[in-house]
């Protein structure tokens, strides 16, 4: 019985472990392009383990006509920095996208964090006259998808001159953010005992005191999940990014990468590796870093749902 | 204390919630009614003052214009191929990841590593990797293709399956299947997740008395697995299926729509109407957007009423 339990288990194990490099291999293969020229790419040689013979390409990665070549037999190579070198040469863009995304998801997620906690306990622990109208004006919107809001917006952004600006974004990105913090966080509100409150209260704590001291402390494992939540989404986010921005400037990396492929994707296809690997690399790292905190969050973020 | 004192306490909650409620109001609530007043409208951004009232017409055009007919059988084809592997798929594995004891976060660091990379990039990412002339899932279908023709010739017969010349995404009949690969590879990771969290909510005790009374695994997970799951894989499904309706960004990037129309999905026809086609006609989108949110609003509800319990 155990030694059968133990052979099902090591198969199970073997199995997801395929699955598992089934699911990573587009990353390795992403990663052994990028160190390519796009003739090699082109004729099949991605792995580091093939070699390539090394021709002379022109400006735009071109092979040149073989008189240029000096006699005797090609020389061939497995790797090579150069579509590094060139991306960090000539796409001053990817910084900036990098830039703006990071701000982006960072300071939208703490304002989103803030302004809707501050909310949740408001819903949660003050009886004030329009408590429960004003939370059933929010559930009615959280059935419709983003998309509704989409035209709306866009003609807000003009209208207030924040279109091609990162503030719009921003703007949009904490609304859009604040419902599922305020359901969230004002069920986790919801549990902390009346009695506690009342006791701070005695005390002398003002209301202030007792959210900042007493709810925020205590509710800070749902709060940490509403940050992975929130942070992912606007790191994904996609159609608004795309529809309220126009300039390079305040590209986000979705938004970028995306123009870049079409830029030079049939001419360059190293270059377009190498992008692709330098906008998930630093954050597949954070992620296998901090792996075991970002599955319980999300966890516990699935759990209030 | 006394009840003036409790009146004033009570009223400061409204100071909590304003911040929050006018931002919303202002990005959320505004445009949603917006849209729908813009909904009846025939409008341009272009010609704001030229707007021309046309009541039901743009929600009408959903059904009588044929432009629109062909995006509607894409997502609801895209529906139909990704979203019933994408939520049985996940369930299996998520069960066989709750199985697995030793040497269990190397497991999930790898089947989860792609909910991190951004839909975009990822979209990217997989153009490269389809792609007809160096593409490795190209080359992996040849591979395979040609394999099971041989095995398949063996017993005489002709060709079965064959890799598309000009790579899955450049062919009218694959374009879409692998867009929802590149989607369920893209996701997985959430819905495995979600089930995790409902599976370590189910008591091992059961298990185990079910086990001396000699249920084998595949008894145990009909019996007891899968009731005790039913809320989770209700929530899995609904959020797949709201996924699957709003799918946009993915065949927008590595499809644009084509090849010939057959990747051009509802919310990138509304994207198309308001922004790509040079007209700005806002009413016909938000008209768009609302029936998107309607189809959604009536899966819900449906849904709500099969997860109902069986009395």
């Amino acid at each position: 019985m155990a030694v059968e339990r133990k052979t099902s288990s090591v198969t199970l194990w073997l199995i997801l472990f395929a699955v598992g490099l089934t699911n990573v291999i587009p990353f390795f293969w992403i990663l052994s392009g990028s160190f390519k020229p796009h003739y090699a790419i082109h004729g099949g040689k991605i792995w580091p383990w093939q070699s390539y013979e090394v021709k002379k390409v022109d400006e735009e990665g071109k092979p040149l006509p073989l008189e240029n070549v000096a006699g005797g037999p090609a020389p061939r190579e497995y790797n090579t920095l150069e579509n590094y070198k060139k991306v960090v040469g000539q796409l001053a863009g990817l910084p900036t996208y990098y830039f703006n995304t990071f701000y982006l998801a960072i300071a939208g997620t703490f304002l989103s964090l803030f302004l809707g906690s501050l909310a949740a306990y408001g819903f949660a622990k003050f009886k004030f006259a329009a408590n429960r109208f004003l939370f059933m004006l929010l559930i009615l919107t959280i059935m419709l998808p983003a998309e509704v809001t989409l035209i709306g917006r866009y003609e807000l952004m003009f209208q207030f001159r924040l279109y091609d600006r990162i503030m719009g974004l921003l703007i949009a990105y904490v609304a859009g953010s604040l419902l599922l913090i305020i359901f969230i966080m004002r069920n986790v509100f919801a549990t902390i005992p009346e009695d506690l409150v009342d006791a701070a209260m005695i005390d002398g704590a003002s209301t202030w005191q007792v959210f900042w001291e007493l709810m925020i402390p205590i509710g800070r494992n749902g709060l940490a999940a509403c940050a992975i939540l929130t942070f992912l989404g606007i790191w994904n986010e996609f159609l608004f990014a795309l529809t309220f921005t126009s300039l390079d400037k305040v590209r986000t990396l979705p938004v970028g990468v995306f123009m870049l492929q079409g830029q030079f994707g049939l001419f360059n296809s190293g270059m377009l590796f190498a992008t692709v690997l330098l906008s998930f690399l630093p954050i597949i790292i954070v992620f296998v870093l901090l792996q075991r905190y970002f599955v319980s969050g999300l966890s516990a973020g699935a759990l209030k749902q | 204390m006394t009840s003036a004192w409790r009146r004033r306490h009570h009223r400061k909650g409204y100071l909590y919630v304003l911040p929050a409620l006018l931002l919303f109001g202002f990005m959320v609530v505004y445009p949603i009614v917006r849209s729908f007043y813009l909904s009846f409208f025939d409008y341009s951004i272009l010609e704001p003052d030229s707007a021309r009232f046309v009541g039901i017409q743009n929600y009408a055009n959903l059904v009588t214009k044929t432009p629109n007919h062909r995006p509607l059988w894409n997502t609801l084809y895209f529906t139909l191929v990704f979203v019933p592997p994408y939520v049985t798929l996940s369930l299996l594995l998520a069960v066989m990841l709750n199985a697995v004891r030793k040497g269990s976060v190397l497991l999930r660091t790898m089947i989860f590593t792609p909910i991190v990379v951004s839909l975009a990039v990822s979209s990217v990412m997989w153009l490269l990797f389809y792609d007809a002339k160096f593409g490795m899932a190209q080359e992996t279908f040849k591979y395979v293709a040609e394999q099971i023709d041989r095995v398949w010739g063996l017993v005489g017969g002709g060709t079965l399956l064959k890799a598309p010349e000009a790579g899955m995404l450049g062919d009218p009949n694959w374009a879409m299947i692998a867009v929802a690969i590149m989607c369920f590879w893209n996701g997985v990771a959430m819905n495995i997740i979600l089930y995790l969290v409902g599976l370590q909510r189910i008591p091992d005790e059961l298990y185990e008395a079910a086990r001396v009374d000699g249920a084998n695994p595949w008894k145990r997970f009909l019996h007891i697995t899968l009731p005790l799951l039913r809320p989770t894989i209700y929530l899995v499904v609904l959020l797949s299926l709201i996924g699957a309706f709003k799918i946009f960004g993915q065949p927008f990037i590595m499809t644009g729509g084509g090849p010939r129309d057959s990747t051009l999905t509802f919310v990138m026809r509304l994207y198309n109407l308001a922004f790509r086609y040079g007209k700005f006609q806002l009413g016909y989108a938000s008209a768009l957007a609302y029936s998107l949110a309607v189809v959604i609003f009536v899966a819900t509800i449906f849904l709500r009423r099969l997860n109902r319990p069986v009395e």
